[in-house]
């Protein structure tokens, strides 16, 4: 397939009585790193819930891979778009469990191996031992990163990520997006991200769009963006203190 | 043993059973005798009159006519039911539901009605099975579809996880709709596992008290709860479809704005 990765265009969606996104128009290349900042009910989320096309764009066009979203078949466009949301659900049974549910849905389902598992478990910065665990006593953190390895076992073209560190502490959150940022390297897989931490951002390099009230203000790269943002409410907006993470 | 005919007389006495329930709540001081003397009026005209309604719809000895008042009967039943459930409604067209209820009861019916080699000209025998039918079927999809949406709205974050990994929409609802299901069922099974233990059920009390025998009315009993517990299923399943359809899109995307409570 051939395009870049993303692309939207004058892309809207409304709310009861206003739009949770608004003309957004921007673009990212295939193996680019993209962070979406912006305060809560900026429409970082909505943004991610249409690329996996839970929603629809009530405007504009979405073009996944140089492919309008609505022309995909809607499973295969949701496994190409690994979406991760904030409060991931893990299915009843251990981690083991958990993670071969990614196989049930794929196309052509095939049986991963111990060491498979581990590895995508590793990248999560989770040890091996952890897939005989019931998912049911795990923190949100846990469940998150098992959340985040089941959907790696998928192997989405672009991995799309809500808050993927909010319930880790810095440290933790400085591995898994590291850990991340070498999977995606790897594969030469786009990943989409929303994060509150700037610190991260900058570590991790890549474009950094800016969202405030569904409007996307800022779009470059990451030191752009953080060191001179253009627009009032971005400026703004990173002169807030970063949240604590919640665990 | 044929039952004694019933006349003014009789009725007179009943009427005192009322009158007496009357004198108790008064002793009791229970300031309900004004609720009973209307509640026994209500029942006493309603089945006159639906006696003799009964009397005159009884005289069209027609399959057209019997078919036609039953799905007058299944149109009250679906606006009862969409109304019963004040979330249903919003989301579920009476109409719509009518015609769930109206396949369930009709297709129920066609089975019984072969088996018991009724003749298709006797709507004294088809109109107050098919009533019957509907009535619980009616109760058993409204709760069905309260409790779908209910559990939608709960459980949708774990619907949109399955979504995103490529699950079909039918299997990631799989869970509401079990949940669904068994709420409109287990009323029904859980009286068929104490029937005619804990106490006679009504169809065989009035049975043999129409003169029937016991072995006889146990086994029409039996005809009745098997013909009930399958017509609510074919309802249900039937609601659940159409649920599925309202608040499924064929993107296959959750309907929030349908999935929200009722305001």
């Amino acid at each position: 397939m051939t395009g870049k990765a993303l692309e939207l265009e004058g892309v809207g969606r409304r709310g009861d009585d206003r739009w949770l996104l608004h003309d957004v128009t921007v673009r990212a290349e295939r193996g680019e790193i993209v962070h979406i900042a912006g305060p809560s009910g900026s429409g970082k989320t909505t943004l991610l819930r249409l690329l996996a096309r839970l929603d629809e764009a009530q405007s504009g066009e979405v073009r996944i891979l140089g492919r309008s979203i609505t022309e995909w078949p809607v499973r295969e466009l949701r496994r190409t778009v690994g979406l991760v949301p904030q409060e991931p659900f893990l299915l009843p049974g251990t981690v083991e469990d958990n993670l071969r549910s990614a196989e049930r849905w794929a196309p052509t389902p095939r049986a991963r191996s111990r060491t498979e598992l581990e590895a995508a478990l590793a990248v999560c910065g989770l040890e091996g031992a952890w897939l005989d665990r019931v998912g049911d006593v795990l923190s949100r953190g846990e469940r998150q990163r098992v959340a985040l390895a089941r959907t790696l076992l998928m192997e989405p073209s672009i991995l799309v990520l809500d808050e993927p560190t909010s319930a880790l502490d810095p440290m933790q959150a400085r591995q898994l997006g590291a850990s991340l940022l070498g999977w995606a390297r790897e594969r030469q897989a786009t990943l989409v991200q929303t994060s509150h931490r700037f610190e991260e951002i900058r570590r991790l390099g890549g474009s950094l769009w800016v969202l405030v009230e569904g409007e996307l203000v800022e779009t470059g790269s990451v030191p752009d963006v953080l060191d001179a943002p253009r627009t009032r409410a971005a400026q703004v907006f990173f002169s807030e203190p970063e949240p604590e993470p919640t665990p | 043993m044929t039952p004694p005919e019933l006349g003014p007389l009789e009725l007179s006495g009943a009427a005192v059973l009322l009158g007496a329930t009357i004198g108790l709540s008064a002793w009791q001081r229970l300031e309900l005798g004004r609720t009973i003397l209307v509640a026994g009026l209500r029942t006493t005209v309603q089945l006159l009159a639906i006696g003799f309604l009964l009397a005159a719809v009884f005289s069209w000895r027609s399959p057209f006519a019997i078919a036609a008042i039953l799905m007058a009967m299944s149109i009250v039943a679906g606006h009862a039911a969409a109304s019963k459930q004040a979330g249903v409604r919003r989301v579920l067209s009476p109409w719509l539901l009518s015609g769930a209820l109206f396949s369930s009861a009709i297709a129920t019916l066609l089975y019984v009605g072969g088996l018991l080699r009724l003749a298709p000209d006797r709507p004294d025998l088809w109109i107050p099975l098919g009533g019957f039918i509907l009535g619980n079927s009616m109760a058993a999809s409204a709760v069905a579809a309260e409790r779908f949406l209910a559990a939608g709205r709960q459980r949708r974050d774990e619907v949109e996880c399955l979504l995103s990994l490529g699950a079909p929409a039918k299997e990631a609802l799989r869970p509401i709709t079990r949940e669904a299901f068994r709420a409109g069922l287990i009323p029904r099974l859980s009286a068929m596992m104490v029937m005619g233990i804990v106490k006679l059920p009504g169809i065989m009390t009035g049975q043999m008290l129409a003169g029937q025998e016991a072995s006889q009315a146990a086994m029409y009993q039996i005809l009745v709860m098997f013909t009930l517990l399958f017509s609510d299923t074919i309802a249900i399943a039937l609601t659940m479809r159409l649920l599925f359809r309202r608040v499924v899109t064929p993107a296959e995307q959750l309907r929030h704005d349908l999935l929200r409570g009722p305001p």
